[in-house]
């Protein structure tokens, strides 16, 4: 935002706009700036997500027999330690397990992806809701 | 610091038949820590050994590694119900 700022104030020396133009300019920057700090205290404010939760129910078309309801709640924890279990893994079984992998189309590399980079994809997913209706069944995942 | 879980509930129904099990994971706290102690030198002394073929890493951190997992089952749940039968598994 400062550099935003600096750009207008640069501009207005330069006489490339006016004053008029550059309040308002200015005006907008700051608008823009008091969202993202908004924004930016909001996810700061939010508590940690502790759960991935997967449930599963009768939709509103399912027969009275199907009556399956799966509910698992998966501590965030333990797929950090899971992520980092994974990174333990030596080279050499690494390049097996990627080579593997690439047989079932999956270009993946075992070896790049570090503990340090789920934290930001937790904070993500924690707006994430897949509601998925299809009759039978209702599948929510969603973080908590 | 993450606990381990303490307790481990397993609960199996079936249309006439119902399993229950209660599990104090807490009674085998000790247990595992008197053979964490046991085991450390004798990991240790691999971890010297298989340094140079790249599985010492691995090998001197798979303990704090798996025991962290083991911690972060604290509030696992899973519930699944079909027709009668029920099966629930949860570490608290």
């Amino acid at each position: 935002m400062e550099n935003n700022r600096r750009q207008i104030l640069d501009m207005l020396a330069e006489g490339r706009i006016q004053v008029e133009e550059a309040e308002r300019l200015l005006s907008l920057v700051s608008q823009e700036g008091d969202s993202e700090d908004s924004g930016q205290s909001t996810k700061e404010n939010r508590p940690p997500s502790k759960y991935l939760r997967v449930c599963v129910e009768p939709g509103d078309d399912a027969d009275e027999d199907r009556t399956e309801r799966v509910n698992i709640r998966v501590p965030m924890a333990l797929i950090r330690a899971g992520v980092k279990l994974a990174a333990l893994i030596p080279s050499q079984a690494a390049d097996s397990v990627n080579e593997e992998l690439r047989k079932k189309g999956i270009k993946f590399d075992v070896s790049s992806f570090k503990a340090d980079d789920l934290d930001p994809l937790i904070d993500a997913l924690h707006d994430l809701e897949v509601d998925v209706k299809d009759g039978q069944h209702k599948v929510r995942v969603f973080v908590e | 610091m993450m606990w381990p879980p303490s307790v481990l509930t397993i609960k199996i129904k079936k249309e006439s038949r119902d399993f229950s099990l209660w599990l104090p994971l807490f009674a085998f706290w000790p247990f595992l820590l008197l053979a964490a102690i046991a085991l450390a030198p004798v990991v240790l002394v691999l971890t010297i050994v298989f340094w140079r073929a790249g599985w010492g890493r691995p090998m001197l951190y798979s303990g704090p590694m798996f025991f962290a997992m083991f911690c972060a089952l604290r509030g696992l749940e899973i519930d699944v119900q079909n027709q009668g039968k029920l099966v629930h598994l949860s570490f608290k």
